[in-house]
């Protein structure tokens, strides 16, 4: 095989001893993977039982997965690969954006079900304390966006309560066609400022307590998409600009609907 | 006449020394924050706790907490007990948001609602004790309460270690089989073990979780300390637990270390710089702490749960930050005193303690240095009679005798020999000692050390029962020619030479003489600012000064301003106490024989031995508090040589009679002029203030004065301002009042026209400032509702007296009849849990009473009580109104079954049967309060010669004593089994002599040389029963020590002497 046909890393470009990722662990998508190098693997893996998408379970306990946590499963699993492969310091809007998704899952999944057995148990994490994956290399805009495109295509299956994820999976999508050339994540004031927007929104989001408190926070939840949608945009003209000049110019139409 | 007195000398236990603790240096990247709130019944069970879980990353010693889980714990059984409660939390959690980081990706998204039972295994466990988790340290407002809450709920009495009528399960007593579990054992002895996790053996039938999970132990020390612990079965560590793993962090305990002063969380948020409030507002709290209703589940009680725990997590970053700036090498987990501070202190200069230095220092050295050891000299002087009055203290007093001593030289020498003199030389020299030579800083380095004397007519300070009540005080009398001698420090002999004019006729005079340097001294830091090094400084000095200094340096920041005014303090304050420091020993066992130092040697049986502290030194102790008492002689001498006199004298602050110009002011005296007088302002300045500064070791510039005149002397008790008329009013010793009067009047003007207002019967007179002694054991009688911010019931107690002496006729405050409540009804330890044996054996464990409770306790008048129920202990839930206190069903904590009393304050109605129905008379704070100038001041004589007694008003005089029998004591403070609830019983513990034991002096040698066979045989006992004599391990009961007595003689007589 040629070395350019070589698989690569999806975080750190390596070729050696690539492994397939399942994005999403096993247990909630059996086929959807990416390829990591087993450094990049090992710390993928590492976030996965921090966020307790893998749990110690009897095989009937891993069956029984619902939808609510499939979906869940496959946006921090988005949101953690989109995190080791971002600029340092890069990683906040992803951290939002997972952030996000897990409470109005958790909130949904309480609604119907009690308490989700899924989701973060930080009692019981062992090893570092940061409060984000840090970034280990930077992931190739094409193959950014292809896994972006690939996690949507796998959500919004149905569920009702998957709306407002399913909106920034198709933001997600929708970037897609507008990006052909790889580049590298920038980062800005206007990306900060969009960022805590983001937050912002998630406060509200946060306080979120039933089926009902949803319903009545459409307008916020429409606002959220809005946001990941405006961010991924930012990212993806700040990724493919070749200039300063030019990278303004996209920060200045990516942040023209917030002033 | 003198009278003959039972007078008790400290003694000397040397005890096992103490090697030094190893310090943990642990940071922990996590802690667990927890507050919980209780049922408002006697058993106090778990209602719901909240709690958060924050990584902490540090930069050097600051910590930055960031929360990453927060959540609600409910009682296992609140479904079942308050559906609508539980209702509520469950409700509360739905809506409410985690105070989570956002920017975390692993914190948790929702306010989690756990049971106990799933907090302590799925969130205490794996946080704080796992072997190889993350070892959180455990973190709450006053621990002891809030962990002992968490016990396993469904165990049933008996298996859970509370022995038949008892309390819970203690370390005492449980099998020791290795070192380090004897070590863990003795740490714990004498404290509770409680269990936490359980589980459903079968339908209905729990049982502990042993030996997978672990118990928490927790040792009472004293108030706001205890220790904390994670144990397993038996006594030893758990292996269930990681090593270092649940170490607990008391804010209580460590902010008053930190201030040295006593905490709540309001007031250490304050004193860290933060509001409480802030914490309430934050999350939408429509109250304050003080109107919050306990007890019963509501979105609001829920909301002030967390916001206590959001300020405990706050007040946890600003101490740790302000304990790492500090330079503080111990871990904060193991600070339970301002002591701690002083010793973390003197280690980290490198200060060895002098019995590590010099481990073969004579022991009956350092028992007659014990002897000499006395507190410091307190006494009322002018009883019951209002008198102008200038406050004067001195400043740092016990660091500065020991900077006038050279006592820093007995910290930084290689060794303190004990050089013996001729009496002759010291008694010549006390001879000749004038008021002027004790006023030059040189004569004080001559007296460390202490003297035999064979006492003639001498002021000394001698400890006896001056009640008649079993307490032991100290005073100041005449000790009258025939008494037997006693050591005592030379600076009490220069004091009783200052006051009587001759010196004591001394028997044998031993000094402390340091030789060399100390190696391993070095610099430390305190904050940013501040360095000391005692191969340099003068460790007293260089705390007092940079303190003096960094209060009046207006361009350090803040923060360091404050952190230097409170950490110099809390050392230079504490350094005294740690070279006085004995506490009970932690032995394991029975009764031990324990040698005893002091007047001589001898060996005692004790069965709870005291043991000195690590920086035990009784030389430098003895003569720091001798040091003080001399200072306050010559401040007296001052007073008395310019023709004036004193009010009170309390350890290091003198109230000198004397008003702005001075004069004779009305008292009764033994000379009968029933006149004394008063030195104006002016002459207090110049002929006390002046002459004592030429002993000020400091820097003029910063303290100008060594007798500072107080604050409360001034308008609005700023120094800046003009004097005002200060009177003072004292019963006894520490009990006494300081009051302002308009238009220059006396306090007997005072118009007490109006119920229980002073300041609006008299606007220009006040209270300034009062004592608490002989009142502030009680809990405040007057309704928080009527005055949120806490009426002050302890001068209104003082204001009442005050008008009542005048001859008014003042109405009588509505608290006067609510029934005296203790302020110290805590259950502390498994001893004090036993007195609710009978109550807790008819109860559920959710019903019983737990350690760490609190009660209202009441105090049962004993002679309006039938014959019949003498002895009732009565007590009810807790209940912090007290207009519900009367009408509380109350329970006897030492009678078994269910029955409640009720209870009533009035005499004319006390209608109690010999069956205890009806109600029982308990006493009332009227009681207490009328009787407040009655509390004599037996130490000394009233102007008409006699002991001072209830009624005694006027200028007192020393007792003349003659020394009769003396004991050795223990530490006064020791509390020993069998006493009750804390702060109600305390005794001293007396060293008796051992009687020589026959058995082990005459008949076991007798026996070790005859065979066992033969014994065997004449005594008519197996082989075994005698080589178990033999070996000490067993001894014959009577019948059979006869026989075996018998049969030895006669061996004795058949072998002859010789075999």
């Amino acid at each position: 095989m040629k070395p350019a046909d070589r698989p690569r890393c999806l975080v750190c470009g390596s070729t050696a001893n690539i492994q397939r990722n399942h994005v999403a662990a096993r247990a909630n998508h059996r086929t959807l993977t990416f390829p990591m190098c087993p450094p990049c693997h090992a710390a993928f893996t590492d976030w996965q039982w921090r966020l307790g998408m893998l749990r110690h379970e009897t095989p009937a306990e891993r069956s029984a997965h619902d939808e609510l946590e499939r979906a869940w499963a496959l946006v921090e699993g988005f949101v953690v690969t989109v995190a080791l492969g971002s600029e340092p310091g890069q990683s906040a809007a992803a951290v939002a954006l997972g952030r996000a998704a897990g409470i109005v899952l958790a909130v949904g999944a309480e609604a119907t079900d009690g308490p989700p057995r899924w989701g973060p148990k930080p009692a019981r994490r062992k090893g570092p304390a940061e409060p984000a994956p840090e970034a280990r290399g930077t992931i190739a805009l094409e193959d950014w966006l292809r896994l972006g495109l690939e996690v949507a295509a796998e959500l919004g299956a149905g569920d009702p309560r998957l709306a407002g994820i399913a909106a920034g999976a198709e933001a997600i999508a929708q970037q897609a066609a507008a990006i052909d050339e790889p580049g590298r994540l920038a980062r800005g004031p206007e990306l900060e400022a969009i960022t805590a927007r983001t937050n912002a929104t998630l406060a509200t989001v946060g306080a979120i307590g039933s089926l009902e408190d949803l319903a009545a926070l459409d307008g916020e939840l429409r606002e959220l998409a809005d946001v990941a949608d405006q961010t991924l945009r930012l990212l993806a003209a700040l990724a493919t600009s070749e200039s300063t000049e030019a990278a303004t110019a996209a920060v200045e139409a990516a942040v023209e609907p917030h002033r | 006449m003198s009278e003959r007195r039972t007078v008790a000398v400290r003694g000397y236990t040397p005890g096992t020394p103490s090697s030094p603790r190893r310090r943990s240096t642990r940071r922990p990247k996590t802690l667990l924050v927890l507050d919980t709130e209780t049922a408002p019944s006697m058993g106090q069970g778990l209602l719901f706790l909240s709690y958060r879980l924050c990584r902490v990353t540090w930069r050097g010693w600051a910590p930055t907490l960031v929360c990453v889980e927060e959540g609600l714990v409910y009682a296992d059984d609140l479904p079942r007990r308050d559906p609508v409660g539980f209702g509520v939390l469950a409700a509360y959690a739905r809506t409410h948001a985690p105070a989570v980081d956002p920017t975390v990706l692993d914190a948790t998204y929702r306010l989690r609602l756990r049971s106990r039972a799933e907090f302590v295994d799925q969130v205490l466990y794996p946080a704080a004790l796992e072997p190889g988790g993350q070892r959180a340290w455990i973190v709450a407002f006053g621990a002891a309460w809030d962990l002992s809450r968490l016990l396993a709920p469904d165990l049933p009495v008996s298996r859970t270690g509370w022995a038949a009528g008892s309390g819970y399960e203690t370390v005492e007593g449980a099998p020791v089989r290795t070192r380090r579990k004897r070590a863990v054992a003795s740490r714990f002895l004498g404290g509770f073990s409680i269990p936490v996790w359980q589980y459903e053996a079968e339908p209905g039938v729990w049982r502990e979780r042993r030996p997978y999970r672990p118990r928490l132990a927790i040792k009472h020390l004293g108030t706001r300390k205890n220790f904390y612990g994670w144990i397993g079965s038996g006594s030893g560590d758990s292996p269930a637990v990681g090593r270092g793993g649940g170490e607990v962090l008391d804010l209580l305990t460590l902010s008053a270390a930190m201030t040295g002063e006593s905490q709540t969380l309001e007031s250490a948020c304050t004193a860290f710089g933060f509001a409480y409030q802030y914490e309430l507002d934050r999350l939408g709290v429509p109250a304050t702490k003080g109107t919050i209703r306990h007890g019963v589940i509501t979105p609001e009680y829920v909301g002030y749960n967390r916001a206590d725990t959001a300020a405990t997590t706050r007040l946890a970053g600003a101490i740790l930050a302000e304990y790492g700036a500090l330079g503080i090498a111990t871990s904060p987990t193991q600070v339970f005193s301002a002591a701690s501070l002083a010793k973390d202190t003197l280690d980290r200069l490198g200060v060895r303690p002098l019995l590590e230095r010099q481990p073969d220092f004579d022991p009956a050295v350092m028992g007659a240095a014990t002897v000499a050891l006395y507190g410091g000299r307190t006494e009322c002087h002018v009883r019951r009679t209002p008198v102008p009055v200038t406050v004067t203290d001195v400043v740092s007093q016990y660091p500065t005798v020991s900077i006038l001593l050279g006592l820093q030289e007995f910290l930084t020498s290689e060794r303190v020999d004990v050089v013996r003199e001729d009496p002759a030389e010291l008694e010549a020299w006390l001879g000749g000692l004038t008021l002027e030579d004790v006023l030059d800083p040189a004569a004080w380095r001559k007296m460390r050390g202490i003297a035999l004397v064979d006492p003639a007519d001498d002021v000394l300070p001698i400890r006896t029962d001056w009640h008649g009540d079993g307490s032991l005080g100290i005073g100041l009398p005449v000790v009258h020619t025939g008494s037997p001698p006693l050591w005592w420090a030379i600076p009490d002999l220069v004091a009783s030479a200052l006051a009587t004019g001759h010196a004591p006729q001394l028997l044998a005079v031993q000094r402390f003489v340091p030789v060399g340097q100390a190696a391993g001294l070095r610099a430390i830091r305190f904050g940013r600012t501040v360095e000391i090094d005692l191969r340099r400084d003068n460790l007293y000095r260089a705390l007092i000064e940079h303190r003096a200094r960094a209060r009046a340096n207006r361009s350090i920041a803040d923060a360091e301003r404050r952190r230097l005014d409170l950490g110099l303090k809390v050392v230079a304050n504490s350094l005294f106490g740690i070279t006085a420091e004995i506490h009970p020993s932690a032995r394991p066992g029975g009764t031990t024989a324990v040698a005893v130092h002091g007047l001589h040697s001898f060996t005692t049986d004790d069965d709870e031995p005291e043991e000195p502290g690590r920086f035990f030194f009784a030389p430098q102790a003895a003569l720091t508090t001798a040091g003080g008492r001399l200072l306050l002689m010559v401040i007296e001498r001052l007073v008395t040589d310019a023709g004036g006199t004193w009010c009170y004298a309390d350890t290091d602050s003198a109230a000198i009679v004397s008003s702005a110009s001075g004069g004779p002011v009305a008292c009764r005296t033994p000379d009968g002029t029933n006149t004394i007088h008063a030195l104006s302002h002016a002459e207090v300045a110049r002929l006390v203030q002046e002459p004592l500064n030429g002993l000020n070791p400091y820097d003029r510039d910063l303290v100008p004065q060594l007798l500072k005149i107080e604050k409360v002397n001034f308008e609005d008790n700023d120094p800046t301002r003009s004097r005002r008329d200060l009177w003072a009013y004292a019963v006894a010793a520490k009990k006494y009042v300081l009051t302002v009067v308009g238009q220059g009047g006396r306090p007997e003007v005072i118009d007490w026209d109006v119920g229980g207002d002073l300041e609006a019967a008299a606007p220009d007179s006040k209270i300034v400032d009062r004592r608490e002694h002989g009142l502030g054991y009680l809990r405040n009688p007057i309704d928080p509702r009527r005055d949120p911010d806490g009426s002050d019931w302890v001068t209104e107690a003082w204001a009442y007296t005050l008008a009542v002496e005048a001859g008014q006729r003042p109405p009588t405050p509505a608290w006067f009849d609510r029934p005296q409540m203790s302020r110290n009804a805590t259950l502390s330890t498994p001893l004090q849990l036993r007195a609710f044996g009978k109550w807790n054996q008819s109860r559920s464990s959710t019903d019983a009473v737990k350690p760490f409770n609190f009660l209202n306790r009441v105090f049962v008048d004993e002679q309006e009580l039938p014959a019949s129920l003498r002895g009732l202990v009565l007590a009810a839930p807790y209940d912090e109104d007290p207009r519900s206190w009367l009408a509380q069903r109350y329970v006897a904590i030492n009678e078994p079954g269910d029955r409640t009393y009720r209870i009533t304050t009035s005499r004319v109605d006390p209608a109690v049967g010999d069956d205890g129905s009806g109600r029982i008379r308990v006493h009332d704070y009227g009681d207490l309060v009328r009787s407040l100038p009655l509390h004599p001041e037996s130490k000394s004589l009233g102007p008409d010669g006699a002991v001072c007694g209830p009624q005694t008003r006027g200028l007192l005089s020393r007792r003349i004593i003659e020394i009769g029998e003396v004991v050795h004591v223990g530490k006064e403070s020791t509390q020993l089994p069998g006493d009750g609830l804390e702060g109600a019983w305390r005794r001293v513990k007396v060293f008796r002599e051992r009687v020589p034991d026959p058995w082990t002096t005459d008949v076991l040698p007798e026996l070790q040389k005859r065979p066992s066979a033969a014994v065997a045989l004449g005594v008519g006992v197996n082989r075994s029963t005698v080589k178990r004599w033999k070996a000490g391990v067993q001894r014959p009961r009577a019948a059979k020590l006869g026989r075996l007595r018998a049969l030895l003689s006669s061996l004795a007589i058949t072998a002859g002497p010789d075999h």
